[in-house]
């Protein structure tokens, strides 16, 4: 079996072209995130989309518990990709937790990578020595008993927190499906290694052109962690999309491909 | 050239001195001083893309997994490879980045699968074939550190399971003089302190001198010839008395083709069977009581029996005080009934079965035609319903009759005037299951949950005005389980009621076509 397989790999867009777009998701959602997003690169760049490991049914066989307990498990995932693949020139363009792993994939190999659009990512969520994540150890105690109690009801409750646009329910029902989707066990040994992760050291060593998009009202990842990365990636620009919510790739697209096209140029 | 027979002898004096994780790395600096490498790693594959590294010379490269698909693509069809000029690709960088030459082998056992590689800065000095047959070598070595280290471990949850229960185990080998036990046996066994892998002969005086010590020595002797003769004997409730506790005795063999043996757990029931002493010294107290109380009450019941006989002889009567003479008489005769019940009960615990072979079909005929009076008092029609060929059943017939009269005799009770009442007996997977159906008022969920309790008052009511002790259906059930059978109910309000008596398969057998006059109580 190919690692393609293993990830769910979708080739898409231009095939000839020399340019790669990678797009990775970010917890609780897997690669359909990104369908509206990358419509508007196909024509120029060859896509590539992939599942994280243990995001939903197909990928969750592979998920083992000693292997993917640090963001750089899937970071190692990433590069097994690009080089199955043969791709070269890539534009990183990730999610979240999904976006962290691809700077993590980037710092490792640089070679292999041109520049990276990280879309409300966040190197360290827990509030520690003036640090501004966004959540407290109590608060994320408190979530992981949710999750092991009885998730699809913390499904349901966490998707409209995080997707925001309430006047668009139905948003953040698609969400809580995908989330509901996950394996409960699965998904709350991603949790913990996305919630206690702590990259703040790494991501100094990302030589990239890096574009940091963040929405307005991300309980995920509150402003203070934007400025942060801004501060720490050597070659960054942030940019304050006008837009609720930590997917404004799935609730706005138009206005993240508005920030992603001059970046690409 | 390469000298492999004092590679050989390296690697037997590293087995008599070394153990455990030290062993892999003392063989890895005898190959690394044969071949000469720079490098030398043990890498385990964990699945297509994921392997961890074992073993590494320098553990300070790469991290602990690596994905083997280079390796994998290396040892496809040949389970040895060396290349001289080795570009690795990404994940393999770390590892090997630094050298020219690389040789790996596959290793693909039960025990360990995975890849012993070797790296040199530049070429190295021997051949192909030698360094395959060094590394070779290196594999049985690599594969018997992991079965030692399986081992360890194994015996390490060994030792715990067994440290963890709180009875006392004994697991004796049969086929090597190693016996494992807990520390708990030992204090039961009396053995020496600290030896958890006693001598068969040490444990078996152990056991000897504590079936020694027991109060019911020829019970335990009984059931302990019994596994002598048969080698496949799994106790049940083996019970060994102290004066000081109660052990319960579980022992089985265990025949695998690896292992042959058998487990012994020595459960201490101390606590629990001097409750159920308590209980049933208590049980007995109240029975006694029941039954000198039911004695006394009899006797001035039968003197006022005596004395309402007795007054028409003394003068004439009228009508009336004849008629409540008739209804004095008979509400005596109602508690007799019902102090003989609480009496019949009481004796049931102490009464013994005696078992033979009832030829069923005859058996219910009789009963049932007993009651033919009484149904026909009530218009009630009788019916008699069986789908199978005759049966023999082996039970209690006195036991049997009187569970069926007491069902009977209720469901006469409770129909009203002018329905049916069935008796249906079917065998369904050998087992014999014996309905008694009427059209009665039915029983609500409430009064079902304590039908079979004694003297308990139900809503449904005699249709005429007979009598009834409240203790029918709680001798009923507790003759049933001693016969072994069972009893369920099936009730709908305003329909009707099933009681339902089911005799396992092991007494019931098919009957002689010819009936057999058969005598009953």
């Amino acid at each position: 079996m190919s690692v393609a397989a293993r990830n769910n790999v979708q080739l898409l867009g231009n095939l000839l072209s020399d340019k790669t777009i990678i797009c990775a998701h970010g917890f609780g959602t897997d690669q359909r995130a990104w369908l509206e997003v990358v419509a508007a690169f196909t024509d120029e760049y060859k896509v590539v989309l992939f599942d994280y490991v243990g995001a939903n049914d197909k990928t969750v066989p592979f998920f083992t518990r000693w292997k993917y307990k640090h963001l750089h498990a899937y970071a190692s995932d990433i590069l097994d990709i690009i080089e199955e693949l043969g791709l070269q020139n890539i534009t990183f363009i990730g999610h979240s937790a999904g976006g962290m792993s691809g700077a993590l994939a980037a710092i490792a190999e640089p070679d292999w990578f041109s520049r990276l659009v990280l879309l409300n990512a966040s190197p360290c969520y827990l509030n520690q020595d003036g640090y501004v994540g966004g959540f407290s150890t109590t608060v994320l105690d408190e979530l992981f008993a949710q999750m092991e109690t009885n998730f699809h009801a913390w499904a349901s409750g966490f998707a409209p927190m995080v997707m925001a646009n309430p006047d668009r329910p139905h948003l953040a029902n698609a969400f809580s499906s995908t989330l509901s989707a996950m394996r409960p066990d699965v998904a709350l040994a991603i949790a913990k290694v996305i919630f206690y992760s702590d990259h703040r050291l790494d991501i100094g060593q990302l030589s990239h052109p890096t574009l940091l998009i963040q929405a307005q009202e991300d309980v995920a990842v509150p402003h203070e962690v934007g400025y942060f990365l801004e501060k720490h990636i050597p070659h960054s620009t942030l940019i304050f999309l006008d837009t609720q919510g930590h997917l404004p790739h799935i609730s706005d697209a138009s206005q993240v491909i508005r920030a992603i096209k001059p970046f690409l140029k | 050239m390469i000298d492999f027979n004092g590679l050989e002898k390296r690697f037997r004096a590293i087995e008599e001195t070394e153990i455990g994780p030290k062993l892999l790395e003392a063989y890895a600096s005898e190959l690394l001083l044969f071949l000469g490498p720079e490098v030398c790693y043990v890498i385990q594959e964990r699945e297509e893309w994921t392997a961890t590294v074992l073993y590494a010379t320098r553990p300070d490269r790469g991290s602990a997994h690596v994905n083997p698909a280079q390796f994998n693509d290396l040892t496809g069809t040949n389970s040895f490879f060396f290349e001289l000029n080795f570009v690795p690709r990404r994940s393999l960088k770390a590892l090997l980045g630094d050298y020219l030459s690389v040789a790996g082998l596959r290793i693909s056992n039960y025990t360990f699968k995975g890849w012993i590689v070797v790296g040199w800065p530049k070429l190295p000095i021997f051949s192909r074939e030698e360094i395959e047959n060094v590394l070779y070598r290196f594999g049985d070595k690599v594969l018997i550190c992991t079965l030692s280290f399986q081992q360890i471990a194994l015996d390490q949850q060994y030792r715990f399971l067994f440290g963890v229960v709180p009875q006392a185990v004994v697991l004796l080998n049969e086929a090597e003089d190693i016996n494992w036990i807990n520390q708990s046996a030992l204090d039961l066994l009396n053995l020496e302190a600290g030896n958890l892998r006693p001598s068969s002969a040490s444990l078996a005086a152990g056991m000897l001198q504590l079936r020694n010590r027991a109060l019911n020595q020829d019970a335990i002797n009984q059931t302990a010839s019994e596994l002598i003769n048969n080698p496949a004997f799994v106790t049940k409730e083996w019970i060994w008395t102290f004066s000081e506790k109660v052990l319960s005795v579980f022992t089985k063999p265990i025949f695998s083709p690896y292992f042959k043996g058998r487990i012994w757990l020595f459960n201490d029931v101390t606590e629990l069977y001097r409750k159920h002493q308590q209980l049933s010294d208590a049980n007995q107290e109240i029975e006694n009581l029941i039954s000198v109380i039911a004695h006394d009450l009899k006797s001035p019941l039968s003197t006022i029996s005596f004395v309402f006989s007795f007054l028409p002889m003394i003068g004439l009567l009228n009508d009336e005080q004849n008629e409540s003479i008739e209804h004095g008489q008979k509400t005596i005769k109602r508690g007799l009934h019902l102090i003989d019940s609480i009496v019949g009960f009481n004796s049931l615990a102490t009464q013994t079965l005696v078992m033979e072979d009832i030829e069923l079909d005859f058996l219910i005929d009789t009963v049932v035609d007993s009651f033919s009076a009484q149904a026909y008092q009530k218009e009630i029609s009788l019916h008699i319903e069986r789908t199978h060929p005759p049966l023999i059943l082996h039970s209690d017939p006195k036991s049997l009759v009187r569970i069926l009269d007491n069902l009977i005799s209720n469901a006469l009770k409770f129909s009203p005037f002018g329905q049916r009442v069935h008796i249906h007996t079917e065998l369904i997977n050998h087992q014999l299951r014996l309905a008694i159906k009427d059209e009665g008022p039915g029983i609500s969920p409430d009064d079902q949950a304590k039908l079979f309790k004694r003297f308990q008052r139900l809503s449904a009511q005699p249709t005429n005005n007979e009598g009834s002790s409240g203790l029918g259906l709680s001798i009923v059930k507790s003759l049933t389980e001693k016969l072994g059978a069972s009893i369920e109910v099936e009730s709908s309000m305003h329909v009707g009621t099933t009681f339902r008596v089911v005799f396992p398969a092991e007494f019931v057998r098919l009957g002689h076509q010819n009936k057999v006059e058969q005598e009953f109580p």
